[in-house]
């Protein structure tokens, strides 16, 4: 679907609304001080303290934590997803439990896994790694089992073995699907490594959130937030167009 | 009841799905006890953990008034998040003037890490059973959205076209002509809010809570209780394993009635 101007300048102008709101109550004492702090005041302390150097410190252990995290989970993700689509008496069997997964506070575990491979990244990694994993699993075996019939009989017409016909028909295939599941691994990798952080660690943006709210720096602590909430729109709504992009592509 | 002819064990009505599926947590608290005793300083086994369970819910009944707290807040929040997911997701799949404009907002929100929002929600509410609701609120509202929304643009442009020339209002589309077509989807997607929204209460009581299972858990993780956090876990796993077959079970009957295969097809 097209994307009008129209719309574009409607949601535009939502968020200026938003954000004029945002700035212009908390400095006419309409919303409390101490509850939010004014928008620009964010933005400021952000560019600040990116400038100043502890920010970048915490932020790289967060990104890599993030990436390395998504990345074993496609590694791993896509292969168990296929497994699960081929083998159906797996698949049916675990169906009832495959939704309650998202229900586990896998970051509950930490402490375990903390005492098992020691402090720092590691247990973080794993955390996001097992959160994404899950996803890209079930996301993976459904963008396979979603593959049109047509597409399945031709591999048949066509007397593909099987190798053959998940490299050249099946694959291709699911890729649009496969996608929404990068997507939402990644987005669940992220939102893992920075709840870990919150709950219980030294080093990253969720934890600097977590310090300054004990601490009572409201700016900085909404300076963090800021990022965070910005990068993650930011790489959602790119993830989101190249999806678009590519289900556009495979259009039958 | 149907007796299946494929994989049936000989005159049992029980085929070998539903063995499996029966297996499935047998095989895991055998996994757990492996792992556990390749990490005995790391990790508890199911029968210490369960040993604890029983001690603390059934003897001392220290968890007991925990674990009401946490289920009262989930409850009442998934009840919440459900009701108005499914309300707004009806209106932005009908109304493409409003799909088209606020779809992108909601599907950013949902991409924001909630966790880090969570301060935010303590600053307004303070450590209420309120704060506590509106933030797992939050949290499971958004996928009810996005899967009532993608449920009601599924829908044949015909059976809306027809409701408009009959001039139905919302409600009676809904009830009529709606429900049928979407129920199926939308059951998968209150299984879902539930469950997150079971997350949303577990985290915030994880952060900031006088009572709880969540409170219990931080606790236990902050002084390095693996016996307590692994306990807890455990519950937390066993309600929501419960709950969640009961819906399935529950999503099959419908899938029976009206014919339809839904699985576990959402990606979300």
């Amino acid at each position: 679907m097209a994307r009008k101007t129209s719309d574009r300048a409607i949601q535009l102008s939502i968020v200026v609304l938003v954000v004029l709101f945002l700035e212009i109550g908390t400095r006419v004492q309409l919303i409390d001080q101490t509850i939010l702090v004014p928008p620009s005041e964010m933005a400021i302390v952000l560019l600040q303290n990116m400038i100043e150097g502890i920010f970048v410190e915490h932020l790289w252990p967060t990104l890599y934590s993030i990436f390395v995290a998504f990345l074993l989970a496609v590694l791993v993700g896509i292969p168990g997803g296929v497994l699960l689509w081929r083998q159906d008496y797996l698949h049916r069997v675990l169906e009832p439990y495959l939704i309650a997964i998202y229900a586990i506070p896998i970051f509950a575990l930490y402490p375990v896994l903390i005492a098992m491979f020691g402090p720092g990244r590691i247990p973080i990694i794993l955390i996001g790694f097992l959160t994404s994993v899950t996803v890209i699993v079930v996301n993976t075996s459904n963008s396979f089992n979603n593959i049109s019939a047509t597409i399945m009989n031709l591999s048949r017409t066509l007397r593909l073995s099987r190798i053959q016909a998940f490299r050249h028909l099946y694959f291709p295939a699911a890729i649009p699907h496969l996608f929404t599941g990068f997507k939402l691994g990644f987005v669940y990798s992220m939102l893992a490594v920075l709840a870990s952080e919150f709950i219980l660690s030294q080093t990253g943006i969720g934890y600097l959130i977590s310090r300054n709210y004990n601490t009572y720096n409201m700016y900085d602590m909404y300076a963090y937030i800021l990022f965070v909430v910005i990068m993650a729109v930011a790489f959602n709504l790119f993830l989101l167009s190249m999806e678009g992009r590519l289900q556009r592509h495979t259009r039958e | 009841m149907t007796f299946n002819t494929n994989g049936s064990f000989g005159h049992l009505p029980v085929d070998k799905i539903t063995v499996g599926r029966i297996l499935v947590p047998f095989i895991l608290l055998v996994i757990w006890e492996g792992i556990a005793l390749l990490f005995p300083h790391a990790l508890v086994g199911p029968d210490e953990a369960f040993g604890i369970i029983h001690t603390r819910f059934l003897v001392d009944g220290d968890w007991v008034p925990d674990l009401v707290d946490t289920m009262h807040a989930v409850v009442v929040a998934s009840t919440l998040a459900i009701s108005s997911g499914i309300v707004i997701g009806i209106l932005l799949g009908l109304y493409d003037m409003l799909h088209d404009t606020l779809e992108i907002f909601v599907l950013s929100i949902y991409s924001i890490p909630k966790v880090v929002l969570f301060p935010v929600f303590l600053l307004l509410f303070g450590i209420t059973f309120e704060g506590k609701v509106a933030f797992s609120m939050f949290y499971g509202v958004f996928p009810m959205i996005i899967i009532t929304m993608g449920a009601v643009r599924n829908v044949d442009d015909i059976y809306i076209k027809m409701s408009r020339s009959m001039g139905l209002s919302i409600w009676q589309t809904f009830r009529y002509l709606l429900s049928p077509l979407i129920i199926v989807q939308l059951v998968i997607g209150i299984r879902l809010a539930f469950n997150l929204t079971f997350l949303g209460v577990i985290i915030a009581e994880l952060f900031a809570a006088r009572s709880g299972l969540g409170l219990r858990l931080q606790q236990g993780m902050a002084n390095f209780e693996i016996g307590t956090t692994v306990a807890i876990v455990t519950v937390i796993l066993i309600i929501s394993t419960i709950i969640n077959i009961f819906m399935y079970l529950l999503q099959r009957v419908l899938e029976e009635r009206w014919n339809i295969e839904i699985g576990s097809g959402v990606s979300l």
